[in-house]
Parts: structure tokens; sequence; C-alpha cells
């Protein structure tokens, strides 16, 4: 999978490359607006990550630009918090996401490859881990092809781990990731440690190993190797 | 008590004084003017008889018919010249009338006699009189049109300054031109709207760069504040690492993750302040409430929350996003500052006002404090003291009210939407 991400802030943009680099990604880098359009004209990219604020022009020029080419590529948007337009003009443009910044990086990694599977494989293709299999169209899972039930939000933490394997996802992040901007609502982690408990044992109890790892006060880890 | 009352209990103490001397002095004066002139005649009337005695030995005849009366009566010794007031019962008005009397010793013959004359005074009372009310009736006339002129003019000269309180009144700090008082030929008024203009000016000077800092500051925090963050991502997925490491990096990603939803805060109200949400949109307040609610229904099942609802249908023109930032504040307080078992919150909307009730805890400061940036209700609590801020900045755009309070254990925030 080739990415490319165009984001101005060098330092930022180190992190964020070699955060998906380590998933196995190609990812390329466009420091500015002219560099961006010299790149995608060149080259095809699976998923584009665009900065909306960008030296030498808008991002939302690229995202135009991508649509009247009918890239295949997917399209996320970064910007700047409270910034409803840009949110709103972006995906009327026809980008696939949009992300807010200050994100997490495994935010991040778990958006882009929900864009990939949609683009790529019409959101048909399942996702696999061993005997864990998720069916995201029919948001089903199955351990050794059994289906389980799980409740939406144990649903979107299982994937949240799939998308961030071996990863540490501290738990403002996975709170994050399930209640967005309410996650600040919460007085205590308590709820996080009950859907994980959960999951867990609806997994287990169904034959799979347990993947997950608590790292104590700080959050999980999904393990793949023993 | 406004200027011009006070000026004026001023002048109606002294015109009031000024009309009782001055009627007293009048009144007396005048009487004794024509006590004088009735004793003159008197007088003159005594060396008459007297002459008149001397010469015949008796009374005059004539005397019956002048105004004046006489009466006399035997009395031994003679009695020295006085003059004196009197009343006699007058037959045919049947009523006492007021006289002067000159009353003098007569020796007619051997007989010694008291001798009264007697001059009708009914005149000068009523002269007097007449006297007394002329001097009411100009005075209390003078007094009316001073009074009024003296209105009118303290209504002009003090016009001015009416203008300049009024101008500054309606001055706000955040408004977008410098005060702008009337000029007036006035001294001292000029003086005070010059030191006005100048005060303010400054003032709102000193004001907009303070803003533009913040602003400023706020964007400039941003950038590397993201790098912090990813930074700190990257460095918690090194491999190695031992679990003091983990807990430190930990604790310095939450400290970062509070500095950018401060800064984010911050620079909404910077935002809000600078009219940099200006795009208006109909807003269905109750569908974002009923929204909102749904967002926190894990929150509030975990404390196990009784929710009441009472809405009517509301839409209303105003921004989309500070309307969702406004409704997200309250309820999402509600929720969060509830009691962690068996509490309740209560939402009721209609298009006069929007007021949220919940069960909670005291908080340590009063509640309307609450409204000021960086209060918290609990110290403890992990909130940046802005949300309620955010609230009251959003409400005063509209020109809302907003009133908190806590009370036996609920607290209860009401919007007042004046405008609608």
């Amino acid at each position: 999978m080739k990415l490319l991400l165009i984001e101005d802030e060098p330092m930022l943009a180190q992190s964020i490359v070699e955060y998906l680099r380590e998933d196995g990604y190609r990812v390329e880098h466009a420091p500015d607006y002219t560099a961006a359009v010299e790149k995608i004209g060149l080259y095809q990219y699976d998923c584009i990550l665009v900065d909306i604020m960008l030296p030498g022009g808008n991002g939302l020029d690229i995202v135009r630009n991508l649509k009247k080419q009918e890239s295949s590529a997917g399209i996320l948007i970064i910007s700047a918090k409270n910034a409803l337009d840009d949110r709103l003009n972006g995906l009327e443009l026809g980008s696939d996401d949009y992300l807010a910044k200050p994100f997490h990086l495994a935010e991040l990694n778990a958006r882009i490859k929900a864009i990939l599977r949609r683009r790529q494989f019409g959101g048909n293709q399942d996702i696999c881990f061993a005997e864990i299999r998720v069916h995201p169209s029919e948001r089903q899972t199955f351990v050794f092809d059994k289906p389980i039930d799980l409740t939406r939000k144990e649903y979107d933490l299982l994937l949240f781990f799939l998308a961030n394997k071996n990863r540490v996802l501290t738990r403002e992040a996975i709170a994050e990731h399930l209640w967005g901007d309410d996650a600040d609502q919460m007085d205590s982690f308590d709820f996080i440690y009950s859907h994980i408990k959960n999951l867990r044992k609806k997994l287990t109890d169904k034959g799979a190993n347990d993947y997950l790892k608590a790292i104590y006060g700080i959050g999980y880890k999904f393990m793949t190797g023993k | 008590m406004k200027l011009l009352a006070k000026t004026n209990r001023h002048y109606l103490v002294l015109y009031f004084a000024t009309l009782v001397v001055s009627s007293g002095a009048l009144f007396l004066g005048v009487r004794g003017l024509f006590d004088h002139f009735v004793d003159e005649r008197l007088t003159q009337l005594e060396a008459e008889i007297i002459t008149y005695v001397e010469v015949h030995n008796a009374l005059p005849a004539f005397f019956q018919s002048t105004s004046a009366k006489l009466s006399m009566q035997p009395c031994d010794p003679l009695p020295v010249q006085t003059f004196g007031d009197t009343l006699i019962f007058n037959e045919i008005e049947q009523e006492e009338e007021p006289f002067r009397r000159l009353r003098f010793g007569l020796q007619i013959g051997d007989e010694s006699y008291q001798v009264d004359l007697l001059q009708s005074a009914l005149e000068t009372e009523d002269i007097a009189e007449m006297f007394l009310l002329l001097n009411l009736v100009l005075i209390v006339a003078m007094f009316v049109v001073l009074f009024w002129a003296q209105k009118r003019m303290s209504e002009r000269l003090w016009q001015p300054f009416y203008d300049t309180l009024e101008r500054l009144r309606t001055f706000r700090l955040t408004q977008s031109e410098p005060l702008m008082l009337p000029s007036t030929d006035t001294d001292e008024f000029a003086e005070l709207n010059a030191t006005l203009e100048r005060l303010t000016e400054k003032t709102r000077q000193d004001y907009r760069s303070l803003k533009r800092f913040t602003e400023n500051a706020s964007h400039e925090i941003q950038t590397p504040l993201a790098i912090i963050r990813a930074k700190l991502e990257t460095l918690l997925q090194s491999e190695g690492l031992n679990d003091a490491q983990l807990a430190h990096l930990h604790g310095t990603q939450r400290a970062a993750a509070r500095l950018s939803r401060l800064q984010q805060s911050l620079l909404l109200l910077v935002k809000i302040e600078n009219n940099q949400f200006e795009t208006l949109e109909q807003v269905d307040l109750k569908r974002l409430v009923q929204g909102k609610l749904e967002l926190l229904e894990d929150f509030i099942m975990a404390k196990d929350l009784q929710i009441q609802v009472e809405m009517t249908p509301v839409w209303m023109q105003i921004n989309p996003f500070l309307a969702e930032t406004l409704v997200g504040n309250l309820v999402g307080n509600a929720v969060k500052h509830n009691l962690q078992k068996r509490g309740w919150l209560k939402i009721q909307l209609n298009d006069y006002q929007l007021i949220v009730t919940n069960s909670g805890i005291a908080p340590e400061s009063p509640a309307i404090e609450l409204v000021e940036r960086f209060r918290r209700g609990d110290s403890q609590a992990e909130g940046l003291g802005l949300g309620l801020s955010i609230v009251k900045e959003i409400c005063e755009k509209y020109g809302w009210t907003l009133d908190i309070g806590f009370e036996e254990g609920i607290w209860s925030t009401t919007i007042q939407f004046s405008n609608f």
C-alpha cells in the first residue's frame, strides 16, 4: 500500500511517516502544495493524507483536483480543530474522512485502514487475524468461524486493536476512538476496563487466544506474538 | 437623586425661607408705616382739640362728624400721651374692628379728663394684607418662572453630559470603533470627553493587543504541541521500555493532551470574541440536545442517571458550531458533574429558555463564579474550567442571559433567549 502524506510540519510528518511505515506502508511525504501536486501527477497512491493549511496553497484544492481526475486514491483530510467549515467542505468535495488535529497516531492508522478497506475492496474484505475474523460490511465477528455477538463499542474496540496490532494503545487514545470529543466527559476509565473485559471474555469463550495485554495504568496492547 | 432635583430642593427651601421672611417683613413694615400716618393724624387732632379747648374751654362740636371717634372720661391725675391698638365692636357690621388709639389727658376748666382718640385701622389692615398677598403671588410666580427656566437651562447645559453618559453606557471594550463623544463648547465637558476618549481608546487598544496575543499564542502553541504528542506516541511504541519509563511517558502524554485541550478551548474563546463564527443557520436545538444525550448514553448508563426531558421543537438562527458547543457543554457538564450513583438530570427547552437541572455535589466556590475562566467547582476535577466561560461567551454573543445556581443539591443552568 502506498500512501502520500501532505503535511508542512517536518517533525510531525516524520512521526506520522515512521508510525505508518512500521505497519508496512510505503509512505511518501510532500511538505508543500507544489510538491504534493507534483507527486500526485507522477505516482499512484492508495491513500492521500492532506493537511488543509499548506504553504503555497490550500489542501482542499488538492482534493478537488483528485476528484476531477477521478483518482482512485482514498483521501483523508487532516486539519486544525474547530474548523467546522473545513470538515464540511472536505467531505462535500469527496474526501473519505476527516481527522482533526491533534490526533493519536493510532487513530490515524485506524482511519487509514478503514478508508483503504472501503476503497480497495468495497468494504467486503474480511479482516482476519489468526482465529479472529471480522466482516466489516455486516459488522460481524467470528472466532473459528463461529459468530460472536459484540456490542457496538466492543466491535469498534476490536477493530481499533486489529488496526494497531502490537502497539501500545493508551486508554486516552481508546476513549477518544470510542467516544470522540466526549471522551473527556469521562471521570474514570472504568468503562474502558469493563468494555475490554467483556470483549476479552467473548473472544476467549469461543476459544480465541487472549491477545489483549493490559499495561498497568497506561492502556492495552494487542499482542500477536507470544 | 438627580443633580437637577437636588438643586431644586435647595432652591425650594431658599424660596420658602425668602417667602416667609419677606412676607413677615412686608406685613410689619406696611402696617408700621400706616400706623405712623394714622398716629400723625391723631397727634394733629389732639393738638387741634387742645388748642380749641384752651380757647373755648369746651370740646369742638365738629368733631363727631370726622372719621375719628372720641371718647372721654374723668380721670385724675392726667394720663400721659400713649398710642395703642384696640378693638371696638361695630354695631352695623356686628364684628370687632381694629382701631388705632391715642390716649391723652385734657384739662377742661377744673375737670381732668382722659381722652381717647380712635381712628379706624381697618384700611391699614386691608392694605397690609393686600401687600402680603401681592408679595406671595409675586414670589410664587417668580419661583415658578425661575424653576422652569432653571430646569430648561440645566437640561440644556447638562445635555452634553447626558450624551456622554449614554455613549459610555453602550460602549463595549470589544467594539470595533473607538468611542466617539459629541463635541461641546462647555470647557469642563469637552475636557471630560477628551479624557474619556483617550482613556477608552487606550483600554480598547490594550484589550485588542491582549486578544491578539492570546490568539497568536494559542495558534503558535498548536504545532509544537502536536509534534510533542506525536513524538511521545512514537516513543511509547519503542521496544524495551520498562514500566517506569512507560509511566513517565504516559504521564507526559496526558499532560500534553491536557495542554492541547486547553489551547483549543482558549482559541475557541478568542475566536468567539473575535466574531469568527458569523455564519448563521436554522438550528434545531431540540435535536441537538437529543443527539448529545445519545452520544453520552454510555456515561449516563454508567452513572445510572434518570433523564427527564421536556422539550418543544425550537429552531434558531445561530451558528451551528456554536450551538453544538453550547448544548454539548451544558448537557456534558450536567452528566459529568453529576452524582456517581442514582443521580438525575432534567432538560427543559422551549422558545424562551433552555434549563438544565441536575443533581450534584456542592461547588467549592459560589456557582456563578464558575463562568469565570479557569474556575472549577471541584479543584480535583480533570476539567479545564473553561466550559462555562465558553457557554457564557456564546450567550453574550447572542444577547442571551445565563444564570447558574446551586441549591440543596441541585445544579441549575438557565439560558433565557430574550430575543426570541
